[in-house]
């Protein structure tokens, strides 16, 4: 008999002690626990991030009392299973971890990342970024909110890497490495789906007469709309709930349509299903819930296609550096065969400059009347 | 594996909150959980309702007459905003509502998704550090002043209550 308890706490022991943890959230969560920035650092860690200002004492001192944090951070980065801990089962209510938290810890691992750099040690500075990419993938679970944040995470961690590049001579060693490792990165597509078919499930649940009440309370504004969604819940029969659940489906069979459609079109069939919803919310009641769990799918689709071309411009510029790297000066001209510009669909705008080059997108923002352009400095 | 398990486990809870006993929206059990919109409800009961959420406003300004008293709204509301507020006041990202109000309600997935609408990437931050504001600040530091005094303040209330 003690023999036999011996064994099982020998079997036993490594995985309990084992570090890191199985699921990386555990230590996105201690890290969450222990983290403390006043709202003045975090805007400078993200503005030291993006390049907006320089390096400082004060950053400096910050990001090395916050050592163990940032290496927890990165631990929970490497591991390769997320698990947030979500509780799906209810519906659109399913409560959200700290995003405030991620927002922070995002400044402060790319601070980390960009002050290596300044003393010339870009493979660690660039393997940070690469940290954060992974972070993202975290985040790419189905809710829409996590969606949008991961999103937000892979673009400044997109800026970040560009002032790396910027400051960086050009070097066809550590150059291709960063290729490689974006290429890892893309593997595991950072995509859309699961948010669209977590939001179909989420709908769903929520569309039920005992859960109801809760999706609209915290759903929408206090207001007409809102008062004449109660009213209706209020007369609602069985059918009324399966008639809307018929109508959702419908609905996100169209939204899920869109976002597999290119640039301009899929922006355009996601504005004529809002318009759609509108018309038929006055007349049919089976729209009623549909309306009230509505999501910005075309801000979203938006912000998606404006990333994507942000990491295309980037993985492009990589090229371009290679090619200074590997004959000394910038090519003449965009080459051939490298990713584009999605909101037109076409190459970008290549212009030289004095001190590098500019990559300019040739469609405008789906919402805004702009035209993306990103600079790269090289190093001489 | 373990996602297809999650995913499994997801379709039972869907199938069961959809067909089993066909539970009936409970009004009453409403009532008592939000007594604020039910007030809302009974109060405007008498007023006609308006339509549309997501794009309301294109409906309400079809009719010039609303167009007209819609601008003279917003003159006055200007005027008035401008008269009482630094310029420093004027934007509110602001998207928690005078009913949302727990921080559990403002950490659902629906209640974040309204606040991105009304105010993008920055007022979910601003939502979720409301939310967990009850938690309060850590303290940054303590010396070992600070300590020793705690200590012996411990020690000294341990040792009266043994007396």
């Amino acid at each position: 008999m003690m023999i036999f308890a011996v064994l099982v706490l020998l079997v036993s022991a490594p995985s309990v002690l084992a570090y890191p943890p199985d699921n990386a959230a555990i230590l996105y969560y201690k890290a969450f626990m222990l983290y403390q920035a006043d709202d003045e650092m975090n805007d400078m860690l993200l503005r030291f991030a993006k390049g907006r200002i320089e390096l400082n004492e004060k950053i400096k001192e910050f990001v090395n009392n916050n050592r163990q944090i940032v290496n927890t951070v990165l631990d929970a980065s490497e591991i390769k299973h997320c698990d947030w801990g979500l509780d799906y089962s209810q519906g659109t209510e399913v409560l959200l971890p700290p995003l405030h938290k991620l927002r922070q810890l995002l400044g402060l691992v790319l601070a980390d990342a960009r002050i290596p750099a300044q003393r010339g040690d870009y493979k660690t500075a660039l393997s940070r970024c690469i940290s954060v990419y992974k972070m993202a993938q975290h985040l790419n679970e189905r809710p829409v909110i996590l969606y949008i944040v991961g999103i937000a995470f892979n673009a400044v961690t997109n800026d970040c890497i560009i002032q790396i590049l910027s400051d960086m001579p050009p070097d066809v060693e550590m150059l291709t490495w960063l290729k490689c490792q974006l290429a890892h990165i893309n593997k595991q597509s950072f995509s859309i789906k699961p948010t669209l078919s977590w939001k179909r499930q989420a709908g769903i649940i929520s569309m039920s007469p005992e859960r109801i009440s809760d999706a609209v309370h915290s759903g929408i504004d206090d207001g007409p709309f809102k008062e004449k969604v109660l009213k209706r819940i209020l007369a609602a029969d069985e059918q009324f709930f399966d008639r809307n659940r018929e109508y959702w489906n419908r609905y996100m069979d169209n939204v899920e349509a869109a976002f597999d459609l290119p640039s301009p079109q899929g922006y355009a069939k996601l504005k004529k299903l809002d318009e759609e919803l509108t018309e038929e919310f006055s007349k049919n009641p089976d729209s009623t819930l549909t309306a009230s769990l509505f999501t910005t799918w075309q801000r979203i689709y938006n912000l998606s296609t404006r990333w994507n071309t942000h990491s295309n411009a980037l993985k492009s510029a990589i090229e371009i550096y290679m090619m200074k790297a590997k004959t000394g000066k910038l090519p003449d001209a965009l080459p051939a065969g490298l990713p584009g510009d999605l909101f037109s669909g076409k190459p970008f705008q290549y212009t030289q400059t004095a001190d590098g080059f500019i990559l300019r997108c040739r469609g405008k923002d789906l919402e805004k009347d702009e035209i993306y352009e990103y600079e790269f400095k090289v190093k001489k | 594996m373990n996602k297809q398990r999650n995913e499994k486990r997801l379709d039972e809870l869907i199938s069961r909150a959809i067909n089993t006993e066909k539970p009936q929206f409970d009004a009453e059990k409403w009532k008592r959980k939000y007594p604020d919109e039910y007030q809302t409800l009974i109060s405007r009961a008498s007023k006609k309702a308006s339509t549309h959420r997501p794009n309301i406003w294109r409906i309400t300004l079809r009719n010039p007459i609303t167009k007209l008293a819609a601008a003279a709204v917003i003159i006055l509301a200007i005027r008035f905003f401008s008269a009482h507020q630094d310029s420093s006041e004027q934007t509110d990202t602001s998207t928690v509502s005078k009913v949302t109000k727990s921080p559990v309600e403002m950490m659902t997935a629906l209640s974040l998704e309204r606040a991105f609408r009304h105010g993008g990437i920055e007022a979910v931050e601003k939502q979720c550090r409301e939310a967990f504001k009850p938690l309060g600040l850590q303290p940054g530091s303590i010396s070992i002043e600070q300590m020793l005094t705690e200590f012996n303040g411990n020690s000294k209330s341990s040792e009266r209550t043994r007396l």
